[in-house]
């Protein structure tokens, strides 16, 4: 995302610089000290450079000083927002908590132009900053690498393995489709045995792949010849997964509280929006198997509708720096 | 199209994605922007391309001037001051060069010197091995007067030098060749690789788009004809199957007075008319096809409303009969207008059809009914579309039996298509194949009068209502009516009052 914004930046004849500061999640004084640090920097004028605009996109980068600033949001600390919990939180990161929420308040309010990836993320800013901000969306990396083909029966889903992306949803669906689809599930990540358990257990490892690691190429001939595209993670920031879904002009499954893929995949239109019920998931990877034409249909509206949204980078780059 | 017989595993499935992947990736195919919305992929195949500039030696050995001497005009003045002088030629300069070498005062070698002993070469300084032997050879050519001798002599010496050249450059002519066919053959192995994957896409693609759109328009059509057959075919199963459920009813009937003995005279004449019925489904349906919808009908008749009132029809004294009434458009109309009316018809399913709404219908045989009714006991006899039907004998039957039974003063009117109109006389006349021969309106005239009609007259009725504009414009008006004029008239008699 950030090398296609710095790409994107040059293409229109900006010279522009990554700045990232490593970070630490899991210490709450790191992540205050760095808070104060970032604070304090100013970055009009670095390395001797006289430096025109400053694109900020993330925690705590954001609090960095410049004249003329534009956020562009793409992470806030989650863990101080909706994922924070008060009955387990330690009093450390309930004060962390407080300092982030009120420095994020005052820091981000005073900013003349805020952007967000997506629209769930502003929301969030909205619901606990009462900033408003307006989604600015960016393709998906190689966005003209994605094509269509004739589908295989399979049922596609790339992501990282972890609890938020909700990979078992798909694997406890896929012991109730009754058609003869399949699914491949691509990614590494700390939820994979947890998920291999759950195949085994289920008794679905003719139905179902944990794929691992996939290289760029077979993600594209993957989506290129899959039924549908499942993506249904518990409230999803963006989630360049619909997009590309959409790109290959297949039908994406998703769930009412999946956030971010409910900005773009319209029930029945592009795809469908369900509960994160596995049985009702079932149900439309069986209704896409039935119905492989208007599957098609659906595919195609979803590339239609991508398109109609008009995403792309000169307009992000527009957009941000010329406000 | 991959058709998968057997439920293959999701292993399977992800071990061809990855075979698919690699065949890809070998095949040079770059899967492109899926720009075409069917999102068909975009194939792109890189061939080498031999019209490439690359002059000079390879692996920057050092330039012999053999390495320029391989390219000739054009070519070589570019090559020539690529190397030489590492620029692209400039447009007057190379030019003029280009000139004295195409009309042969510039020999290649020469202009070689040329350039590279130019200020310009110099600076460069571009080391060209051979290139001094051989303007050795070649200058002394450009003294006058002494040159040519020395040419000659050149040329001499010479000779079996050139010889030699000739057979390698023959040796490398075909060695060329033989590089470029194996050239061509990988591309051609490379082509019909890459023609294999792309087939699925490049053309099945296509047309499963299109099959499927057939399918589509299959679906449509099937809605179509379903909606067309719930407005109007419906009514036409039902009147077939009613037409036929009454025939087997009349049939059993005369069966079973049979039972007890021999088939009667009129049991079998009776089995005769069934058969004469037979068709009475058929001619239903064809009359909904082609006659036109009820309310345009009613509409065209009620031109004939004033006549009725005229000749004081249509009271319970002076009824009007019908004949041929079909499905009952005219009774309709005339129930409409307050006036009595009956009908008769010998298909049953038009009968059928007028009594279910409620008109009064014999289902007969006309000329029997005619003669059944009493003398001077009806107001106007009609019959619309049906005189064209009848054999002469039984329309001048028909006449008789219609003069008979009218009260004096009553009206006789006879509609029927109108062959004065070509159109309609040397076709549309046909499209009911039940029709015996056009009546012209004179013949028609003539027949009344003969039959003892008065005050007989023609009403010419329905000019085409779409005429070809731009035709017609053109036309004379006498050929535009005869094409175009009235498709139907009506005869109009009466009964005369003493």
């Amino acid at each position: 995302m950030t090398a296609g914004l710095k790409h994107a930046l040059a293409e229109s004849g900006h010279h522009a610089e990554i700045v990232f500061f490593p970070f630490n999640f899991s210490s709450v004084d790191h992540i205050a000290q760095l808070m104060d640090y970032c604070s304090t920097q100013n970055f009009e004028t670095v390395n001797g450079y006289l430096v025109d605009k400053l694109l900020v996109l993330q925690f705590p980068v954001y609090y960095v000083n410049h004249p003329d600033k534009t956020l562009w949001l793409m992470h806030q600390h989650r863990p101080a927002y909706d994922l924070y919990d008060p009955v387990c939180a330690s009093k450390a990161l309930a004060a962390l908590r407080k300092k982030i929420v009120d420095q994020d308040t005052r820091e981000l309010k005073n900013l003349p132009a805020v952007y967000t990836m997506c629209r769930n993320i502003s929301h969030r800013l909205h619901r606990f900053n009462q900033i408003a901000s307006r989604p600015l969306y960016h393709p998906p990396a190689h966005e003209d690498r994605f094509y269509c083909d004739a589908p295989y029966d399979v049922i596609f889903f790339p992501s990282r393995l972890e609890t938020l992306k909700r990979q078992d949803l798909l694997v406890r669906a896929m012991a109730h489709t009754r058609s003869p689809v399949t699914a491949v599930i691509a990614g590494e990540g700390g939820g994979r045995q947890h998920l291999q358990a759950l195949v085994r257990q289920l008794n679905l490892s003719r139905k179902v792949c944990l794929a691992g690691h996939i290289t760029e190429e077979e993600k594209y001939t993957l989506y290129a010849r899959s039924l549908g595209v499942f993506f249904g993670p518990r409230d999803e920031d963006y989630g360049y997964i619909t997009l590309e879904a959409m790109l290959s002009s297949k039908p994406v499954i998703t769930c009412t509280d999946s956030g971010g893929p409910l900005e773009f995949v319209k029930d029945g239109e592009t795809g469908f929006v369900v509960e994160p019920d596995p049985e009702r998931i079932a149900q439309k990877i069986d209704w896409l198997h039935a119905n492989k034409n208007k599957a098609k249909e659906m595919g195609q509206a979803g590339r239609q509708a991508y398109q109609e949204k008009n995403i792309n980078w000169n307009s992000v780059v527009d957009t941000l720096l010329h406000r | 199209m991959e058709q998968q017989t057997a439920p293959i595993t999701a292993r399977e499935i992800l071990e061809r994605v990855r075979q698919e992947t690699e065949r890809r990736k070998t095949a040079g195919i770059a899967p492109q922007s899926g720009a075409q919305s069917s999102g068909l992929a975009g194939i792109s195949l890189r061939l080498p391309r031999r019209d490439q500039p690359g002059y000079g030696p390879e692996n920057g050995r050092t330039l012999h001037i053999n390495d320029l001497l391989q390219y000739h005009d054009r070519e070589f003045v570019s090559a020539a001051y690529q190397f030489i002088l590492q620029r692209y030629p400039d447009g007057a300069g190379s030019e003029h060069f280009l000139d004295r070498l195409r009309r042969g005062d510039l020999d290649r070698v020469e202009f070689i010197g040329r350039l590279r002993f130019s200020p310009e070469g110099r600076s460069r300084g571009v080391a060209v091995k051979g290139l001094l032997p051989r303007l050795m050879v070649v200058l002394p050519g450009k003294i006058p007067v002494l040159g040519y001798l020395v040419r000659w002599i050149i040329a001499w010496a010479k000779l079996p030098c050139l010889v030699r050249q000739m057979e390698q450059m023959e040796t490398r002519a075909f060695l060329k060749e033989k590089a470029l066919h194996r050239r061509m053959d990988q591309w051609a192995a490379q082509l019909e690789t890459t023609a294999a994957d792309t087939l699925s896409r490049q053309a099945f693609e296509p047309l499963w788009e299109t099959l499927s759109g057939r399918v589509d328009q299959v679906t449509e059509m099937q809605q179509q004809t379903a909606d067309e057959l719930q407005q109007a075919g419906i009514g036409d199963m039902k009147r077939t199957l009613l037409d036929q459920q009454g025939r087997v009813a009349r049939l059993l009937e005369q069966v079973r007075d049979r039972l007890p003995g021999p088939l009667s005279e009129k049991q079998v004449a009776a089995m005769a008319v069934e058969e004469d019925h037979l068709l009475d489904a058929v001619y239903a349906a064809f009359e909904d096809r082609f006659r036109g919808s009820r309310e345009d009908i009613k509409d065209r008749q009620k031109i004939y409303l004033p006549y009725i009132e005229q000749a004081g029809a249509g009271t319970t004294t002076t009824p009007v009969l019908d004949l041929g009434c079909g499905r009952g458009e005219w009774l309709e109309l005339l129930e409409e207008t307050g006036k009595t009316a009956a009908g008769v018809d010998i298909n049953h399913l038009f009968v059928t059809e007028c009594r279910d709404r409620g008109l009064t219908v014999e289902s007969r045989d006309l000329l029997a009914h005619l003669k059944d009714m009493a003398p001077d006991s009806m107001g106007a006899v009609s019959a619309f579309h049906l005189i064209e039907h009848l054999p002469l004998t039984t329309l001048v039957r028909m006449m008789d039996e219609t003069m008979r039974v009218l009260k004096p003063g009553g009206i006789a009117i006879f509609e029927t298509p109108n062959p004065e109109n070509l159109i309609v006389g040397a076709c549309s006349f046909y499209t009911d194949p039940t029709h015996k021969n056009p009546l012209p309106p004179d013949t028609a005239v003539y027949l009344m009068e003969t039959r003892g009609f008065c005050d007989c007259e023609i009403i010419r009725l329905h000019p085409f209502e779409n005429r070809p504009g731009d035709m017609v414009d053109t036309m004379p008006a006498s050929l535009v009516h005869l094409l175009y004029g009235e498709q139907d008239y009506a005869v109009i008699g009466r009964k005369a009052l003493v």
